[in-house]
């Protein structure tokens, strides 16, 4: 990594170790973290997206959501309505920023009203719908409308307890509407990179503790790292958390051409590493993890929940193969070895 | 901590890349070519001469050696590219993937004027006498011996297991030179053996598909002077060690059923969405694992010595060309025939020698237990 983003790393590890520690967490079961969230728009992380950050930026904020299992909005404010505002010449709005996913049941409509616009419809499974201040969503494919949280909201969950909620809108005015240059598509690739960036975050945490754990655990009369049968399981966690963290670098250096590919070889990775880690990290951890007494199931429950989400492991499988069968066995090599773009250290 | 980082090439290295794609292209078209699996390849000297020509074999080797003195990244874009064409690069493998870097490295200065200009031109063949009937995975308790006599060493043993040891000239070989007292990884040596020496008896062993690939090296009494002793006498098991991170972690450990895959496309209909399921799959892991492997080669030519990237990428890499072939399996449907057309043969000429692809350089078992001690040593420092 380069200076700047060792420094951003940095920042956001040191928030989040101060931060979200389990008291925290254990409150945040109850109320969103004011605090935390206070301390990251302080420190201009919030805007992210929206203040010249690109993708490599973005990645590595991801990522250390992902490690630390941070229960906030940062990616869905900082790296997704920033960055679709910001493209569109809006002004990102202050507070909690939230960003419609493009869910498949969305019905949202905008039309003119007087001087304004109104927005009529439901946007589905929008992270931290209810909390957020605003919501920024795209509709049409290329329009995209600034709103505030409406009072209909209809709380759900994913499966690692983030809020993922039905917002009801009945001629609610928007407080802006603009052309947008990002479409759907780049959205949801935007937000499938971002994604396995925090499953690649997620799985360095699982790592950690399992090396932990099974350097500690004591059970026939040694650590139980000591087994050759755990040592298997310690090292494909490590193996598959590896590829998942490449597989989302590779995207960020992806040259333009190649972008689509990388995208979903990065998410599909995630996934398919996400599937080991996740019941390795487990079994490791015997029935000491699968209590809300320990932290691995923040990551764990996050990681099922993620892999989901921006298209499925399937999804971004299926996109890719249509490519490979499109180019044939002559385009089989040129594809996979075609060299990512500028060398830099990334 | 353990990372693994994109690289993109230089203008040079794609130029380069170029030049050894028209070569691969004119010399093992698709369709009529069978093409050989990874370093299971057969030895075609002449094959190998001709890549030499183009200064394309021991390219590491810097120019007062005879050498290019090109990087191990440049490497390893020639050699991916031949693999991926199924070339036979059998003869020269192991002297352009190993013998010439542990001499550049270990080697005295006579050893590097008399080998290295050879390695580069073809004209010097390598093998290794690492395993023996009782020493596999746990290759320190190598029983070959070598007793010092005058002006050398007397050398006694038997290796199995020697890949390319009927066509190879030299054979860079593993053995006991003090008895083992306490700590078996000392008193180990590596010395270079002249398979036309007297006393040196090499028989095949044939692969279950009764391919010659293996043999049997018997030493009786075989005399090695004093300057093929390869770097310090005791010093091998050191040696050895430190040759893993070029075995492990090349283009060779990902893409010896990349053929396979290939022809699958060029010869079988693909299509619905199970096929673009399973084959998006593949080409994810292959775009990340030849990545990962890209990434070791520049550390190499950074001066690190990545060994347990090495094996983690190897581990990774051998497990998954097995993959690739259940994929391949069962897209393609039916009963195997190994008389049939291309793609029927290699396939099968596959399916037959995948459980080599775990078992060399290591068993991939064996890799995870020296990773697995590796990540919780660096644990217990972190913190």
């Amino acid at each position: 990594m380069t200076d700047e983003l060792e420094l951003l790393d940095g920042t956001l590890r040191a928030i989040f170790a101060k931060h979200c520690d389990r008291s925290a967490r254990l409150a945040a079961g109850r109320g969103f973290p004011r605090e935390l969230w206070t301390v990251l728009e302080r420190a201009g992380l919030t805007t992210l997206g929206g203040d010249g950050a690109g993708p490599a930026e973005l990645v590595v904020l991801a990522r250390a959501v992902g490690r630390a299992a941070a229960p906030v909005p940062l990616v869905e404010t900082a790296g997704l309505a920033a960055w679709l505002v910001a493209e569109a010449g809006v002004e990102q709005p202050d507070g909690i920023t939230t960003c419609a996913v493009g869910h498949p049941d969305d019905d949202l409509r905008v039309v003119r009203d007087g001087d304004g616009w109104t927005a009529t419809g439901t946007l589905h499974r929008v992270p931290w719908g209810r909390d957020g201040d605003h919501v920024v969503a795209l509709v049409d494919g290329g329009t995209l409308v600034v709103l505030p949280t409406p009072q209909r909201v209809r709380p759900g969950a994913n499966l690692g307890g983030e809020p993922r909620d039905a917002l009801e809108f009945d001629g609610a005015a928007a407080s802006a509407v603009a052309d947008s240059p990002i479409g759907t598509d780049a959205l949801r690739a935007r937000g499938a990179v971002l994604r396995a960036a925090a499953m690649a975050g997620a799985m360095e945490s699982a790592l950690e503790l399992s090396l932990a754990y099974a350097g500690e655990r004591e059970q026939f009369g040694k650590p139980i790292s000591s087994f050759q049968a755990v040592q298997q399981h310690l090292v494909a966690i490590a193996e598959e958390t590896l590829c998942a963290g490449m597989a989302v670098r590779l995207a960020v250096a992806a040259a333009p051409e190649q972008e689509v590919f990388a995208v979903a070889a990065a998410k599909n990775t995630a996934g398919c590493a996400a599937a080991v880690v996740t019941k390795r990290a487990h079994q490791v951890h015997g029935a000491i993890g699968v209590t809300d007494e320990h932290a691995l199931p923040w990551f764990t429950t996050r990681l099922w929940a993620w892999q989901d989400e921006f298209g499925t492991t399937r999804e971004w499988a299926a996109l890719l193969g249509r490519g490979v069968v499109a180019d044939g066995g002559a385009g089989l090599w040129p594809r996979l070895s075609a060299s990512v773009g500028a060398g830099e250290d990334r | 901590m353990i990372d693994f980082r994109p690289s993109g090439l230089t203008e040079d290295e794609e130029a380069l890349r170029t030049r050894v794609r028209g070569f691969v292209a004119e010399e093992f078209p698709s369709g009529t070519y069978l093409p050989e699996l990874g370093i299971n390849a057969a030895a075609d000297a002449e094959f190998s001469r001709r890549l030499a020509a183009r200064g394309w074999v021991g390219m590491v080797v810097p120019e007062e050696y005879g050498g290019p003195g090109r990087s191990a990244t440049e490497r390893f874009l020639v050699v991916e590219e031949l693999l991926a064409a199924g070339a036979p690069v059998g003869a020269h493998w192991v002297a352009d993937r190993q013998t010439a870097p542990v001499i550049l490295t270990f080697g005295s200065e006579r050893l590097k004027r008399e080998f290295l200009p050879r390695i580069v031109r073809g004209e010097a063949f390598f093998c290794l006498g690492m395993s023996e009937p009782d020493s596999g995975s746990d290759l320190a308790s190598v029983r070959t011996r070598a007793t010092r006599t005058d002006g050398g060493w007397l050398l006694n043993g038997r290796k199995v297991w020697t890949s390319g040891a009927h066509y190879s000239d030299y054979v860079m070989t593993l053995c006991r030179t003090s008895p083992q007292e306490g700590r078996k990884h000392a008193g180990l040596s590596q010395l270079i053996v002249d398979l036309s020496s007297d006393g040196v008896t090499v028989s095949p062993i044939n692969l279950l598909n009764g391919h010659h690939h293996f043999n049997e090296v018997l030493f009786s009494d075989v005399f090695v002077p004093d300057h093929m002793v390869l770097g310090e006498i005791g010093s091998g098991w050191h040696q050895v060690t430190s040759e893993l991170a070029y075995e492990r972690s090349g283009p060779d450990r990902f893409l010896t059923t990349f053929p396979v895959l290939r022809y699958f496309l060029d010869f079988r209909e693909a299509a619905g969405p199970e096929a673009e399921l399973r084959l998006g799959a593949l080409a994810a892991r292959y775009w990340v694992l030849r990545n990962m492997s890209l990434s070791i080669a520049r550390s190499l030519d950074g001066g690190e010595v990545p060994v347990v990237e090495a094996t983690l990428v190897k581990d990774l890499g051998t497990s998954f060309e097995q993959d690739v072939l259940d994929v391949v399996r069962d897209l393609t449907g039916g009963e195997q025939d190994p008389d049939g057309d291309l793609f029927s043969r290699l396939l099968a000429d596959a399916t037959i020698t995948a459980p080599t692809f775990t078992l060399r350089g290591g068993t991939n078992e064996v890799l995870r237990s020296v990773a697995a001690k590796h990540l919780l040593r660096e644990r217990r420092r972190a913190v």
